[in-house]
């Protein structure tokens, strides 16, 4: 690009605030289109990892620089650190707060698909991730590459070789559960959770290697955890039409009850349960439409 | 480094759209695939910012609405949202009575200089905050490094550096084609 053609380029510049503001209407127009028990921009279940505490920081600052994200909200705690924060990133929502007494950090891994693996992966390593494996052409038709965040977090880049860059039924942006029983889980989140098995893989030694599950309208993708891959139990945020009903089904199905629902302060009516792999799931019904 | 391929969003576009016709909610990867560059087709087409605003919110609402009835036959789905913003534009010219019909009509979508922009504008958002409020307050608000400076409470030499480092990014990230 020549100077000139850059200058020229800048007359137009978009307002980032024009851009968000933008993007917020048109989540809360088609939000009144559909029936869903999510707030506005989210579908029913959203990862949720526990940054370690005093990385918060980087970590949003990395999903910006690295993937050009957006931190649409934060809420600090008194102390300054993070409690919770939300972020868009092609259409999808992340949420994340950092780590004290009561939530141990808990990274998650990601599964991102990006028009262009290559670009997407040098973004990362130049925004402060660490190579977990450089780009490589997958059987299953995947490009695909690995990088672990300054939080922790681990993402599986991915650009889809077919005619898509995004390999069908998954959005841009899916959590990838690595599980200790993972047959076990998907039993219950079945049973609990009313989710559905879209696909389920298995190895000659009983392995479960790859599951792709659906929970409300969510896909979610796990596999049994490995030397490799240890099991990382994480934090899902599920909305559901009646939370006090979802866990107690949650419960019948052999979830840990570790808070029962209760009204709290930011507008949700909300429990955790734990599932046997041990993944916490915050259970919430919004008191109010946001 | 080898400067960034161009992406490849024409290819992908049919599998977004179908399943934002199933989930409008998804509606959202469209917008972030296609915004810049609807953004750049009006801001280059009339006379004001505001007025681009307006335009770029009406032709993205008119999609979302639209999208049921959208089938995917000739130019695809950017091009659909390229004839939405010409008829708004051309509305607009007919209400504000400004004279736009003849640059509509001349509107080439998706030529190089827009592509150009968009990737630009994408990799704007990448930079550290601090650079992008810069380049906001110098090139949108057109802001003197003075203004600049007294804006975000930094001294015009911090201003100066944060947009040079800025624009040198840039420049190495969009490769240097003369």
């Amino acid at each position: 690009m020549t100077r000139q053609s850059f200058l020229r380029a800048m007359q137009w510049m978009p307002e980032r605030s024009f851009r968000n503001r933008l993007r917020k209407e048109l989540e809360m127009s088609a939000h009144e289109m559909v029936k869903s028990p999510a707030p506005a921009g989210f579908t029913a279940v959203t990862a949720y990892p526990v940054l370690p505490r005093g990385t918060a920081e980087a970590f949003l600052t990395f999903v910006e620089q690295a993937f050009g994200a957006e931190n649409t909200m934060r809420v600090p705690r008194p102390d300054g650190s993070l409690m919770h924060a939300e972020i868009r990133m092609s259409g999808c929502v992340l949420e994340c707060g950092e780590s004290n007494e009561q939530f141990a950090p808990a990274p998650v891994c990601l599964h991102y698909y990006v028009p262009d693996v290559d670009a997407a992966y040098q973004a990362a390593l130049k925004a402060g991730a660490e190579s977990l494996y450089e780009p490589t052409s997958r059987p299953y038709g995947d490009r695909e590459a690995g990088v672990r965040d300054v939080a922790g977090n681990s993402w599986f880049l991915a650009t889809h070789q077919g005619e898509h860059y995004i390999m069908e039924p998954l959005r841009s942006l899916t959590p990838y559960i690595m599980a200790n029983g993972a047959a076990r889980l998907i039993e219950f989140l079945k049973e609990g959770l009313g989710a559905e098995a879209i696909y389920v893989g298995s190895s000659p030694e009983g392995r479960i290697p790859h599951a792709k599950i659906r929970i409300g309208d969510t896909v979610l993708e796990f596999s049994d955890a490995s030397p490799q891959w240890p099991a990382t139990p994480v934090g899902l945020h599920y909305y559901v039409e009646d939370a006090d009903a979802a866990c107690e089904r949650a419960v019948a199905a052999g979830g840990e009850l570790i808070s029962p629902p209760r009204d709290q302060p930011y507008g949700e009516r909300s429990g955790t349960v734990k599932d046997p792999s041990g993944n916490s799931w915050y259970i919430a019904q919004l008191l109010q439409p946001r | 480094m080898a400067p960034p391929q161009h992406d490849r969003a024409g290819l992908d576009e049919r599998h977004l759209v179908e399943a934002a016709q199933r989930d409008p909610r998804q509606f959202a990867e469209l917008y972030e695939l296609y915004f810049e560059r609807v953004w750049i087709f009006v801001i280059r087409r009339v006379a004001d910012r505001e007025t681009a605003q307006d335009i770029t919110s009406e032709v993205f609402h008119s999609a979302l609405r639209g999208l049921p009835h959208f089938e995917s036959r000739g130019g695809g789905f950017l091009a659909w949202l390229y004839r939405i913003a010409r008829n708004a534009i051309a509305d607009a010219g007919r209400q504000r009575r400004r004279e736009v019909q003849q640059v509509v009509e001349e509107a080439q979508p998706a030529d190089r200089e827009t592509e150009d922009a968009a990737k630009l504008f994408r990799l704007i958002r990448r930079l550290p905050k601090e650079q992008q409020q810069v380049l906001e307050l110098r090139f949108v608000a057109e802001k003197s490094v003075a203004e600049a400076a007294n804006a975000l409470g930094r001294s015009e030499g911090a201003i100066k550096q944060l947009q040079f480092r800025a624009i040198r990014t840039l420049r190495e990230q969009m490769g240097r084609s003369r």
